[in-house]
């Protein structure tokens, strides 16, 4: 077995992303004036509550190898839509009912996206850049600028507080981070999606149906972003037709920093969560120091910059950990076998 | 291009001099000498494993040999480089073409080396007349402005010949098993061009399975086996009878001897064989395999021999659904079915397949040694929406016991195995399926001579208790070892079928070539 402090090393590598998330927070805590208070804390989750999903979202399809810049568009539309549909059938429907239909839409959108992509053996990255467009162009078109005056049920989710005090967005957030949590490491449909992205062609010969992986990725990155659109919806109190825009760089970013590879195979969920929390951070953090606007973008686009030179560098680093760990392994056994091999 | 006259036929282009090549715990040449001569075409032929790649990449560059030396025009080495090779005038066609697919003609046969101007621009006009030219001169009708993804393999392999003969203009060209996609056509352009090379000087030298070619077109012959080289003839003086025989080696008489007293491996009991899982008839795809007809019982293990390129692989690969079949019917344990369309079809009726490509269609490597292993049972025995951890550990460690996988812990990444333990994983994987039909192709494949031993153990002992077992090779060794029955594959047909008791690696090694 490993040496304890082997596993020790391995394990910071692996939790990079926490690693930094929390040294960052220490020196926030100590510098940054109004950071260290309950207030700002929840802030910093309550930022994040619809950029988190769609990190998830999008981490979720990177896994399987695939990408999916449509997210920012399904944000919108998915929502959006469904609220003309409601409104045009009887002003009176249910909140429950609005909600449910927005993200049914958000789940054909990515069905549609993942059936386009196998059905035709496209590439996601061009499938997903145009539908994108199209969604995009569909919500200018169809959307006045904003839908206002939103159902009070229906912005509940985005904008209301338990006891005053944590808003209901951030228990959404991390309940369905611990839902997918465990969701990717005991059903055997994760363990499928993790290994449909490690080697897809190899997942297909041990039987397992990758085509259909990669569509209920997209359909669950949908259904995400639409409940990410319905959060933000929620929290500004309308629907506005250039909610999302750019949202998708980041959301490919925040898994990025969490340590899931572009290649597919590999990444976690707690890792995504650390990502999108450190943007938010950074976001945070800045603000409160008052930085320009525009160069709290240039600061988030050198932090991409360095996780991912960090990411090559740790991938060498625990490579070297564990080959040292497997040389002394088959030392050990060599020596069993032939004590007098010095 | 020189014409050499009468008396500078003898001239020796290339010798080697106690060339030997010794990997950990193989040696792959002992000892080799040969001497090439100029004008003359030379054979060099042996069974899978027997020295031949090794001899050639030591000429052609690409390994260095741990000892000996190699004379080229007067002028000795330890050892050559690629690139010295190539200025040495040696060129090297290989069996899998070299090429730029997205490229044209034109583009490949000036590869790398293209024409300027002046200006320092590629001259392509001139260029791609040239090659018009050259094509017309040698009559090799293709258009040059075609890909090289547009041609079939054979015109790729043709492609490249005239490219190392006419265009590198190589005195020493080497042609390792470069004829196994030509058509007949192909096969006859090919013999015309090499001697018209030999009337011209060059030194060819000509590696072969198949020794029907060898005998046709090259002047002598060296049969290499273990590593030696055990006999040097000239074509004239020898036939297929005594080439086969220095091929196999004499060992063989011995061998049939042990062998024709049935081993305890037949001994399973007649029951259980009588008991057909599998029955395969009329299987056809056009330009691969027809006509491919056979059963296969409980308990058996039916191997599948054949040169590269008779259609073993695609045959296995058409029977688990991962590659059409245009005709023919298949029937699992007497219930008829279509043939499977996917993978995951053919595992639900327990057919399962190994690939002979590990690295690239096997493992998922980075995922653990447990996670590699239970990844089909995932797949077609447990259902269940959550995975049962405790099942999954206790799943991987019987498999890595029973296939005696070498790992410091079943979370290891399986990328860091050996490839040895690699196919041991596979193995297990497979097994783990409960399926009634394994369909191994090359499960030896690049692995040490221990792993193949524990693998194939594990193959008659573990994957035959419910089950049947077909199996290909590159050698007959293998199948020699562990099989019941061997099937002869020739040019995508079936044309032999030998028992335990009547096998003879002679007999079998002749049949693969075709003469029976």
């Amino acid at each position: 077995m490993s040496s304890f402090s082997t596993k020790i090393k391995i394990f910071l590598l692996d939790n990079l992303i926490w690693v930094l998330f929390l040294l960052l927070f220490f020196v926030d805590a100590i510098s940054v004036p109004h950071f260290f208070s309950f207030e700002n804390i929840v802030n910093i989750f309550y930022h994040i509550s619809s950029l988190g999903l769609l990190v998830l979202a999008e981490g979720l399809v990177l896994i399987t190898g695939q990408i999916d810049l449509s997210v920012e568009s399904t944000l919108v539309f998915a929502p959006g839509v469904a609220l003309l549909i409601c409104n045009a059938i009887s002003p009176t429907t249910s909140p429950a009912i609005m909600i449910i239909l927005s993200l049914a839409i958000g789940f054909c959108i990515g069905i549609l996206n993942g059936m386009l992509i196998t059905g035709f053996k496209m590439n996601s990255l061009l499938v997903t850049l145009a539908t994108n467009m199209i969604l995009r162009g569909l919500v200018y078109f169809l959307l006045p600028f904003s839908i206002v005056n939103l159902a009070p049920g229906f912005v509940y989710l985005g904008s209301q507080r338990v006891f005053d005090k944590i808003p209901v967005a951030v228990f959404i957030l991390i309940g369905i981070y611990i839902i997918f949590t465990i969701f990717m490491a005991q059903s055997r449909f994760g363990r499928f999606l993790v290994a449909t992205g490690g080697n897809p062609r190899a997942s297909y010969i041990a039987g397992i149906k990758t085509n259909q992986i990669i569509v209920i990725a997209f359909g669950i990155a949908g259904v995400l972003a639409a409940l990410a659109g319905i959060l933000a919806a929620g929290r500004q109190g309308s629907v506005t037709n250039s909610m999302g825009i750019g949202q998708s760089i980041l959301a490919i970013a925040g898994p990025i920093l969490g340590g899931v590879s572009l290649l597919g195979g590999r990444g976690t969920v707690y890792g995504m969560l650390g990502g999108a929390l450190l943007l938010s951070l950074f976001d945070n953090s800045l603000t409160l120091m008052a930085v320009n606007v525009y160069l709290v973008s240039v600061v988030k686009g050198g932090l991409i910059l360095l996780a991912i030179i960090l990411d090559s560098l740790k991938i060498k680093l625990r490579t070297m950990i564990l080959y040292r760990e497997r040389v002394k392994f088959l030392k050990s056994t060599a020596q069993v076998q032939e004590p007098s091999i010095h | 291009m020189t014409q050499c006259s009468v008396d500078e036929k003898d001239v020796i282009a290339l010798e080697i001099e106690g060339i030997s090549k010794i990997y950990q715990g193989t040696v792959a040449l002992n000892d080799v000498d040969l001497s090439f001569k100029k004008g003359e075409v030379s054979g060099i032929i042996g069974k899978n494993g027997a020295g031949k790649s090794t001899l050639v990449n030591i000429i052609s560059g690409i390994i260095q040999p741990s000892m000996g030396k190699i004379k080229i025009k007067g002028k000795e080495f330890n050892y050559l480089s690629p690139i010295l090779a190539k200025s040495l005038g040696i060129a090297i066609v290989t069996q899998r073409p070299e090429i730029i697919p997205d490229f044209n003609l034109v583009q490949n046969l000036y590869l790398p080396r293209y024409q300027q101007n002046k200006m320092k621009l590629l001259n392509w006009r001139q260029m791609q007349s040239h090659t018009k030219e050259l094509f017309e001169r040698v009559g090799f009708h293709v258009d040059v402005n075609l890909r090289m993804s547009d041609l079939s393999l054979g015109e790729q392999q043709l492609f490249l010949v005239i490219k190392a003969f006419y265009h590198e203009n190589a005195e020493i060209v080497l042609l390792d098993e470069v004829t196994t996609a030509f058509t007949r056509k192909e096969q006859e352009y090919f013999y015309d061009l090499v001697r018209e090379q030999r009337k011209r000087g060059k030194t060819i030298i000509f590696i072969s399975h198949r020794m029907d070619e060898i005998l046709e077109i090259c002047d002598q012959v060296s049969v290499i086996r273990d590593g030696r080289v055990v006999a040097t003839l000239r074509s004239s003086e020898t036939n297929l009878d005594n080439l086969s025989s220095l091929i196999v080696g004499e060992a063989f008489r011995q061998k049939i001897q042990e062998e024709t007293t049935p081993g305890p491996l037949v001994q399973e009991g007649e029951q259980t064989h009588a008991i057909e899982l599998l029955r395969i008839d009329k299987f056809t795809r056009n330009g691969y395999f027809y006509d491919i007809s056979f059963q296969l019982h409980r308990g058996e293990v039916l191997g599948i021999a054949g040169l590269v390129g008779s259609g073993r692989t695609s045959i296995l690969r058409a029977i688990g659904g991962l590659e059409p079949c245009e005709n023919g019917t298949i029937q699992i344990e007497g219930k008829p079915m279509k043939p499977f369309q996917k993978s995951f079809e053919a595992l639900k009726e327990g057919v399962v397949y190994l690939t002979e490509n590990r690295e690239e269609e096997g493992l998922v490597d980075i995922l653990s040694v447990r996670n590699n292993l239970s990844l089909s049972y995932l797949a077609r025995i447990a259902k269940a929406f959550w995975i049962n951890r405790k099942n999954e550990m206790q799943l991987a460690s019987n498999l890595i016991n029973a296939f005696e996988i070498l790992t410091h812990s079943q979370d290891e990444e399986v990328q860091n195995l050996s490839g040895g333990n690699k196919q041991k994983v596979l193995c297990g994987r497979i097994a783990s399926t409960e399926a009634k039909v394994f369909l191994l192709d090359e499960p030896t494949k690049g692995i040490d001579i221990s792993a193949k031993v524990s693998i194939l153990k594990a193959i008659r002992e573990k994957l035959t208790k419910n089950a049947g077992v077909v199996l290909t090779s590159p050698g007959i060794d293998d199948l020699l070892e562990i099989c019941d029955r061997i099937l002869v594959l020739y040019e995508g047909r079936l044309i032999k079928e030998f028992s335990r008791d009547c096998f003879s690696e002679y007999e079998i090694y002749r049949a693969i070539q075709g003469l029976i």
